[in-house]
């Protein structure tokens, strides 16, 4: 039984991290940037909340959606003002950029907001226990759950059935002959960057149900994190990414469970090193052989 | 705006008594702005005070007067002004736009009334730096010239060499010893170098994206501080010393002994860490690699986190305090003309080959997993001795402070400089350690300026400071017999700058 509980808790905990990861796979997917400033998107997505519910008086579904727009915009805002102008530069010089972006954000939250802990009302997401043959489930599980599974399955449409999914699928595929097809590359990176906004700001009000602290540091863990969770997938793949994220969250859940909730950091990243060790690219991913 | 800006320094320039003070200055070596550095040093001793005094200031400005600037702008806080709109639980705000409205207007207010004092300082202290640091550096480096070279072309190359450190340590040394908190930020300085000098030659030399330098930082500062501990001092943690009688040897040869075996072991242990990332580098490079070097540092700290034996979360106390700006100097000088030798070799063109092509790299016969091996082992070495250095100038190591922070801060360095500069490395952490202090005053705010100022710099100037140049010293060394032609000796500027 308390093998299911452990589950449960890490399908939870896999699919907030897998809801995050798919924002870093699908922007290294376009524009082969590592988002290091994503982990903050996240927390300003949960902030949004707080400001959604207590300022504005919304419920649930309202505060999410103003939240998955809100962040969205300001996801493909910050591209527009940080990353675009680099597009040109060598790589680095843009991931650079994202981790000054995400220490902004971070720090910036800080200083407008102060220091207090922030969480959502009591009566934001009401915690029912249920009792199903000596496992408790509550119903904050589920909505995590099934929300995650309802994101998933309207990314893979958007990404599968649409025409812009299908840009989106060429342009990592070759960004070069993507212009050449009258596709603008710039709408594309926009709309990537919404998309992950918007699903990182999902996590970030699921999380801040599942696990009631808000604080401006909140992406840093859960960014790198999640980044991992990207990697061991296959970065660049979004079924990598869902992969990763769950590896990650039932690892970290029950290496908690079994050793010692202090372990479990050691026990995931170890893990995570050993998989890259075997399969460097990730376990989606596909290695770009190098023509000589 | 930049139009104007450009021409008023061109006419600046044109002006002959400027004209002749640039020639003259470039003309100038080393040796010569070394000792007026010394002799503004000194001054500053003798009649700092007194010139602070008459111009105004209270007292010594300790970092070139930034922090007396930015200190006006110690009473703001922003908090205020999103605060309202993202209320904690137990909180009930009235009128929230308001509440935000009033509190920024307020701040507002409160920054435009800081900016007088603020700019009356700036002027106080710019006149008080010309005084005393610009107008004998540069009077002194212009006036010693012929000296300067008179003197460079009748010594040995390695007495010539060895009396510029000679001096630059003087400069340092007399600079900091004004005053406690400038003899700690010396230190910082310094090993911010040896971690900068040491990230860039994985990440600018051998194009390498290695983001986990705290964690091998850290391996080096608890190796060495539980060395120290347990081997030489009585202290809680380890109980009596194993080996007390080295520390009582005369002369203080016994600390400084011990002080140094315990670094290079905590190096060494650094190094061998290093080797979970050496070996995945042989199979992959880029994100990949990047990924193992992050989780490298996220696996030190949680299993120092879990070690209850060395202090866990909670970090270690009692280090002692042996770290001072000689070894920190000392370190700092010798990890930077260790790398420098490195990548000026034949091995180094080996690394430089590896970033610009690996597999050509591969064909032209470099031993790429071998050049690879030594590439990170060494780097990490050196950020092993500068975490050991880290360790003892505090007496505390906790494992919060090795965290991806640090690790970022050590990248901006590495990226502010340049890629494929030391010169620029060693520049960037001396602008970086300062700023880093200087900006202490604004509290929270701190944190927002430097990665703004990082976003600003990648924007408008994505290759660092100085890009892959170096630049280069007049050491006075021209038309010896000795020196073939062509060559441009080059010791790094840092060095120089460090005292600066």
């Amino acid at each position: 039984m308390t093998f299911i509980q452990q589950f449960l808790n890490g399908l939870q905990l896999g699919s907030l991290y897998a809801l995050i990861a798919l924002g870093y796979t699908l922007v290294y997917g376009v524009l082969l940037l590592i988002n290091f400033a994503h982990g903050d998107i996240f927390m300003i997505g949960a902030f949004f909340g707080v400001f959604a519910t207590f300022t504005l008086g919304l419920p649930f579904l309202p505060t999410l959606l103003l939240s998955m727009v809100l962040t969205a915009l300001m996801a493909a805002g910050i591209e527009k003002i940080a990353y675009k102008p680099l597009r040109r530069a060598s790589r680095l010089s843009a991931v650079i950029t994202a981790l000054g972006v995400g220490l902004l954000l971070e720090n910036g939250m800080l200083a407008l907001t102060g220091a207090k802990p922030r969480s959502y009302p009591e009566d934001f997401i009401t915690t029912r226990v249920f009792d199903v043959g000596g496992v408790s489930i509550s119903n904050i599980k589920i909505l995590v759950i099934v929300l995650t599974v309802v994101l998933l399955a309207v990314l893979y449409f958007l990404i599968q059935y649409t025409k812009w999914g299908m840009a989106m699928r060429a342009i990592s595929y070759d960004k070069f002959a993507l212009p050449l097809m009258g596709v603008s590359q710039d709408t594309i990176i926009t709309l990537t960057f919404l998309l992950g906004g918007s699903l990182a700001a999902a996590g970030g009000i699921l999380w801040g149900v599942a696990y009631p602290i808000l604080n401006p540091y909140m992406g840093l863990r859960v960014g790198w994190k999640a980044f991992i969770a990207a990697v061991v997938g296959g970065i660049g793949d979004i079924r990598g990414a869902v992969a990763g994220g769950l590896i990650l969250g039932f690892v970290e859940i029950f290496a908690a469970h079994y050793f010692n909730s202090n372990y479990r950091d050691l026990i995931a990243f170890a893990l995570l090193l050993v998989i890259l060790v075997i399969r460097p690219t990730g376990l989606f991913g596909v290695a770009r052989r190098q023509k000589v | 705006m930049t139009a104007t800006r450009q021409s008023i320094f061109a006419r600046l320039r044109a002006t002959p008594a400027v004209d002749w003070l640039i020639v003259r200055m470039r003309e100038a070596p080393v040796l010569a702005y070394l000792v007026g550095m010394l002799a503004a040093v000194g001054l500053e001793i003798v009649a700092g005070r007194f010139i602070a005094r008459a111009l105004g200031l209270r007292g010594l400005p300790v970092l070139f007067g930034t922090i007396d600037v930015l200190e006006h702008f110690g009473n703001l806080d922003l908090s205020g002004i999103l605060g309202p709109l993202f209320p904690a639980t137990t909180e009930t705000v009235v009128a929230p736009l308001a509440q935000s409205g009033a509190a920024l207007i307020d701040q507002l207010l409160t920054f435009l009334s800081d900016i007088p004092p603020a700019l009356l300082k700036l002027l106080q202290v710019t006149v008080y730096n010309l005084i005393v640091f610009g107008v004998p550096i540069v009077g002194l480096g212009v006036l010693l010239t012929q000296p300067a070279y008179w003197l460079m072309k009748r010594l040995p190359r390695w007495v010539g060499m060895l009396l510029q450190f000679a001096v630059l340590y003087a400069v340092v040394r007399l600079w900091g010893a004004t005053n406690d908190y400038r003899g700690l930020v010396l230190m910082y300085i310094g090993i911010n170098v040896i971690l900068s000098v040491s990230l860039n030659l994985v990440n600018g030399y051998m194009g390498e994206f290695s983001v986990g330098h705290g964690g091998f930082m850290a391996v080096g500062a608890y190796v060495s501080a539980i060395l120290t501990m347990w081997l030489f001092i009585n202290e809680d943690v380890f109980g009596p010393a194993l080996l007390p009688w080295v520390v009582n040897l005369p002369l203080g040869i016994g600390q400084g002994v011990g002080f140094v075996l315990a670094l290079f072991i905590g190096g060494i242990a650094s190094a061998v860490v290093s080797l979970l990332v050496a070996i995945p580098s042989f199979r992959t490079r880029g994100d990949y690699l990047a990924i193992v070097t992050l989780a490298l540092n996220f696996i030190v700290l949680a299993a120092v986190n879990n070690m209850d034996s060395i202090g866990g979360a909670r970090g270690l106390n009692g280090v002692p305090l042996w770290s001072n700006v000689a070894w920190v100097f000392v370190f700092a000088v010798l990890s930077v003309l260790a790398v420098h030798n490195l990548v000026t070799s034949t091995f180094g063109k080996g690394i430089i080959a590896i970033r610009e092509d690996e597999i050509a790299a591969d064909i032209m016969s470099v031993d790429t997993k071998r050049v690879k091996l030594v590439a990170f082992m060494f780097s990490s070495f050196l950020a092993g001795i500068a975490g050991g250095l880290f360790g003892h100038v505090l007496a505390y190591v906790n494992p919060g402070t090795f965290g991806i922070l640090k690790s970022t801060e050590v990248l901006v360095m590495v990226y502010l400089g340049g890629m494929g500069s030391i010169t620029g490395s060693i520049v960037a952490a001396l602008i970086f350690t300062i700023l880093l202090e200087a900006l202490r005053p604004l509290g929270v705010l701190k944190w927002v300026f430097i990665p703004l100022i990082l976003i600003l710099l990648m924007i408008y100037r994505p290759q660092g400071l100085f890009g892959n140049r170096e630049i280069t010293l007049n050491l006075g060394f021209r038309g010896r017999k000795d020196e073939e032609p062509g060559e441009r000796p080059d010791r790094e500027v840092g060095d120089a700058a460090l005292a600066d």
